[in-house]
């Protein structure tokens, strides 16, 4: 028994990393893993939540390209060849889809400088009204005289 | 914050909300007047003209190389069931009134070009047959699924729009018989 303890660890060893091995496709995309970067071209649902004929038929060359080995770049490429970018679940960082990248983050720097210049504004206008002004010579000996009669 | 940088923020949100409302505009324009909500409004516009990547060999395919026929524009898709049973009706038509003037112009979309060059070799269809690469015709025409079939005249106009999904022999009848009597 002993003596087979190295084998059945080989065999489990191997069993648990053959698995992963097989999933992951040259450059180290999976097949399930790109689903949720592209989308179902006649359902407008994310490919691996959609079942629909066309997202099958997508599953199968994604099964083919992966055993061919490209590249996920390559089975990208080759898929918005075929069906347009709309098969992308996000738009390319670079031409038009550039902008569907930038104008979020600039919103977005937009919104935080005008926050903070709005805090700084009226941080600025509280302090100015919180100042007190100083006191008259006459305001101060009225104010003695009332310390004096309560007293 | 200084008057003139004030001034130049409430500028730049103007010209932004103005370009929002713009593009707006555009995408409704864009999605009222395509080809099937023309005629569905009673139009008969002039079919806009289009040149596709030929799938079965033999060059682009372009609408306006068959001006004077009468054209049915057919889009497809070869995992589309319903397409599976239109296409022979569409073969035979094509083969039956080919010499009267009828053309059929199948646009693939949505699909492999390799499974509709098998689909088009399973099915031995012999009319021009051109793949839609971003589905920009299939918006254009107002294509919303598979198969869809409009009728051109020889004047080029689209006069019918198929009710969506597999023509029949009675529709092909009704509605291209009458206009491959008339001449251009």
């Amino acid at each position: 028994m002993t003596r087979r303890a190295p084998l059945v660890l080989a065999v489990l060893a191997l069993a648990l990393i053959l698995p992963a091995a097989a999933s992951a496709c040259a450059g180290g995309w999976t097949t399930t893993g790109i689903q949720q970067d592209l989308m179902c071209p006649t359902c407008n649902q994310r490919l691996d939540q959609s079942h629909s004929a066309i997202a099958d038929r997508i599953r199968a060359y994604l099964d083919q390209s992966c055993r061919a080995g490209r590249t996920e770049a390559q089975v990208k490429d080759a898929l918005v060849a075929q069906f347009g970018q709309e098969v992308l679940a996000a738009p390319p960082a670079r031409g038009f889809g550039l902008l569907a990248w930038v104008v979020p983050a600039a919103v977005l720097a937009a919104g935080a400088a005008l926050a903070a210049g709005l805090a700084l504004a009226w941080s600025r206008r509280r302090g100015a009204a919180g100042a007190t002004a100083p006191l008259t010579p006459d305001l101060e000996a009225r104010i003695d005289d009332d310390l004096r009669r309560i007293g | 914050v200084p008057v003139h940088l004030r001034r130049l923020l409430q500028v730049v949100a103007i010209l932004v909300l103005a370009g929002l409302v713009g593009l707006f505009a555009l995408s409704l324009r864009q999605s009222s007047t395509s080809v099937r909500a023309e005629v569905e409004g009673g139009d008969s516009p002039q079919a806009p003209d289009f040149t596709l990547r030929g799938i079965g060999g033999g060059g682009p395919v372009r609408l306006s190389d068959h001006r004077s026929q009468v054209v049915l524009v057919n889009f497809w898709a070869s995992w589309c069931q319903p397409c599976r049973e239109e296409t022979p009706l569409l073969v035979g038509w094509a083969k039956r009134y080919r010499d009267r003037g009828l053309t059929v112009i199948g646009v693939d979309a949505q699909d492999f070009i390799g499974d509709a060059r098998r689909f088009a070799s399973h099915y031995r269809v012999t009319y021009p047959l051109g793949h839609d690469p971003d589905n920009s015709l299939m918006r254009r025409w107002g294509v919303t699924g598979f198969p869809e079939t409009f009728l051109v005249d020889r004047n080029g106009r689209v006069i019918h729009a198929f009710t969506p999904g597999p023509v029949s022999d009675g529709d092909l009848r009704r509605y291209v018989l009458p206009r491959l009597r008339q001449p251009a």
